[in-house]
């Protein structure tokens, strides 16, 4: 039984360039500003008298002991200055704010239609990656899958002033219960009302989460769930999922190509992870920015690489511009280990594409990172040797060192060398293997090359919260 | 029944806002807010803890406070004002309260930083009335006593160095001080005391159109 999954696995990046430009555009940012703003203005007075006591003497003789008019003048000028000085103080102005959350999910499909989608919701069968059509599994744990887009939770002010209360909704979000597309659940901004119970009040907060949401466009469904959450920690977050979801896809709609509407439930375990998904509890609302702790030593979205490798041939598209190689990290994190200096960290990426030269690549989800951070120049220029290893779909080993330039808080640039050695993905058939070549090949060797952060931030020696008093 | 309904409130966190939790965001509520009185003066409050402190009755411009509870007011302009900060004012309004150790005004002083720059504090209290600059007393009036249910009249003069400080028409201080002009005046009630403060309006302030 071939099933179809009709375009979420190929939409999946275009749907992460729209989350992340929205939660960077201005429109987005009016609408959700991530940042509350306090002024005070203090206003300075200051008063200031001037005596000015001129005396201008006529030239020549004068008749003294006559009375006679003084040339004295005396001028009084009496100045008040005021001087208004004004502080700005930016808090931050929402409870969470995420970039893409993926769930696995478990119990959730029928008998030999199961996706499986593997740990996370992310580990799929290479073949299953990015493609149109999905061959349901009779043996998938994992049988569907929950992902979510732009995530966004902001304080919920009721039941007179209840803690922990959030109401929120996410750019996108669609259910995969199984692979079957009359029983897919999608919307846009659905609306979520979530009340945390925290276990642990430190970073990495700990906490039950119930939550009920409302989606509406383009199915109509209602959402229920009791999810254990850990984290966030520089963006990471791990979540333990139980709930239910009832809904339907109209007639005619892009899920439901039938005459007659269709209606489903299905109740679910999970096992979630998202990425670029920051928690402020409520105390944390009234922290300002600048105070704000971190975790990570290195937060982005995006790292682009471009290597010069001694490989035969270079990736087809990139092979112009001199170089043969690429790496692609997508949402990185570098979590700082709290350990001697502090400058040891453990990190990940949610994907990591590594092209050693045309057929020659691995991609790994949640690769294994280690390194540390040897700061040169303060605020500026950061010493970096790490270690990696994928271990699915591909398998590789990739170590080296990069000399990190932070240009600002969102871009870097780094001089980038060193060796990597693996196997390349088999059995995929996909854009990727249309770009990057598709011969299967082991591949390694040593290389440079120049690393581009976009929207990625290196943060520094005193920003981080073990080294703050 | 009560027991089970407390616990279902109890779960849903309504019952988990006792403790005055300074790092909560502000609450925020706006006096005169209605069409004739927009058009001339707006005040912005400030709920500082636990929002449930304060209790705003928006149709009669009048807040009350529950002991040891307090609020910072902010003038602000009207729309067709160019200036975003009032500094310079008279404020005039009525405070009524019951027992306890009373309350304190504060002015020259922000909502946030104010637990170290207290500025020119107004105390009153069972014993008299207070002026104090900066933790610092400078002018006191024993005779000005609170009288409990009666209505007390509080009039602050704010105009560059000079300011002056009156209790039921009668002036406490007019004098001159260093300390800077803010826009928040702080209305505390102190331990056991339950007040509110009505009749706020904002007189000779300047607008910089």
């Amino acid at each position: 039984m071939k099933i179809m999954m009709t375009t979420f696995s190929r939409n999946l990046c275009i749907l992460c360039a729209c989350a992340l430009f929205l939660n960077s555009c201005a429109i987005w940012n009016t609408i959700v500003d991530p940042t509350r703003r306090e002024t005070d203005v203090y206003r300075i007075t200051t008063e200031d008298s001037t005596v000015v006591n001129k005396v201008q003497n006529q030239p020549g003789n004068r008749s003294n002991g006559v009375v006679y008019p003084s040339s004295r003048v005396i001028e009084t000028k009496r100045n008040l200055i005021q001087a208004d000085s004004v502080v700005v103080r930016e808090y931050p102005n929402f409870i969470r704010m995420g970039l893409f959350e993926s769930v696995g999910l478990i119990g959730s499909s029928s008998s030999g239609k199961g996706l499986g989608v593997g740990m996370f919701g992310l580990f799929y069968d290479p073949a299953d990656y990015f493609v149109d059509t999905i061959q349901g599994k009779s043996s998938a744990l994992f049988g569907g899958g929950l992902y979510r887009f732009g995530m966004y939770e902001a304080r919920l002010n009721w039941f007179k002033g209840a803690k922990n209360w959030t109401i929120g909704t996410n750019f996108f979000e669609v259910f995969l219960p199984e692979a079957d597309n009359s029983k897919t659940f999608a919307s846009v901004f659905p609306i979520y009302v979530r009340k945390r119970f925290y276990l642990r009040e430190d970073i990495p907060y700990l906490c039950v989460t119930p939550s009920i949401g409302l989606g509406y466009l383009p199915s109509q469904y209602v959402h229920g769930s009791v999810s254990l959450d850990f984290g966030s920690i520089g963006g990471l977050n791990v979540r333990a999922y139980a709930g239910g979801v009832f809904g339907g896809n109209a007639s005619g709609n892009r899920f439901n190509q039938t005459a007659e509407s269709s209606t489903s439930f299905f109740p679910y375990f999970g096992i979630g992870a998202s990425v670029l998904d920051f928690l402020n509890k409520e105390s944390e609302l009234g922290t300002e920015w600048k105070d704000i702790p971190h975790s990570g030593w290195d937060i982005g979205v995006a790292s682009l690489g471009f290597f010069s490798t001694p490989a035969d041939s270079g990736v087809d598209f990139i092979s112009s511009m001199g170089v043969n190689g690429l790496q692609l990290r997508l949402a990185n994190a570098s979590l700082a280990i709290p350990y001697l200096n502090n400058r040891f960290y453990a990190g990940t990426s949610l994907f990591n594409i590594l092209a050693y030269g045309s057929g020659q690549w691995g991609m790994a989800v949640f690769p294994i990172r280690a390194g540390y951070w040897h700061t040169l120049l303060e605020d500026e220029l950061s010493l970096e040797p790490f270690m990696e290893i994928g271990y699915y779909p591909s398998t590789f080993i990739h170590g080296g060192v990069r000399v990190n330039l932070a240009l600002h808080q969102i871009a870097d640039v780094s001089l980038q060398a060193g060796y990597m050695n693996g196997n390349s993905v088999g059995g995929m058939n996909n854009f990727l293997t249309d770009a990057l070549g598709d011969k299967g090949l082991p591949f390694g060797g040593v290389y440079i090359g120049l690393t581009f952060g976009i929207f990625d931030r290196i943060f520094m020696h005193q920003e981080l919260r073990y080294n703050k008093p | 029944m009560n027991s089970l309904f407390a616990f279902l409130m109890g779960m849903l966190g309504v019952y988990a806002i006792g403790d005055n939790t300074p790092s909560l965001p502000p609450t925020m509520f706006v006096l005169h807010n209605n069409a004739q009185q927009a058009s001339n003066q707006r005040i912005l409050g400030w709920i500082n803890g636990n929002p449930e402190s304060v209790d705003v009755d928006k149709s009669n411009d009048r807040v009350s406070y529950t002991p040891s509870s307090s609020t910072a007011l902010q003038l602000k302009p009207t729309a067709s004002s160019t200036s975003d900060a009032m500094l310079d004012y008279t404020v005039d309004y009525f405070a009524s309260f019951s027992g306890g150790e009373g309350m304190r005004f504060s002015f020259r002083t922000t909502r946030v930083d104010f637990p170290t720059k207290k500025g020119i504090q107004l105390a009153l209290t069972a014993n008299g009335a207070k002026v104090f600059e900066n933790g610092k007393l400078i002018a006191s009036n024993d005779t000005l006593r609170l009288e409990q249910g009666v209505q007390h009249r509080i009039n602050i003069s704010n105009n560059g160095k000079k300011f002056t400080v009156a209790v039921n028409c009668i002036p406490i201080i007019t004098g001159r001080t260093e300390l800077p002009e803010t826009e928040y005046l702080i209305v505390e009630s102190l331990a056991g005391t339950t007040s509110s403060v009505s009749g706020i309006v904002y007189d000779d302030f300047y607008v910089n159109d």
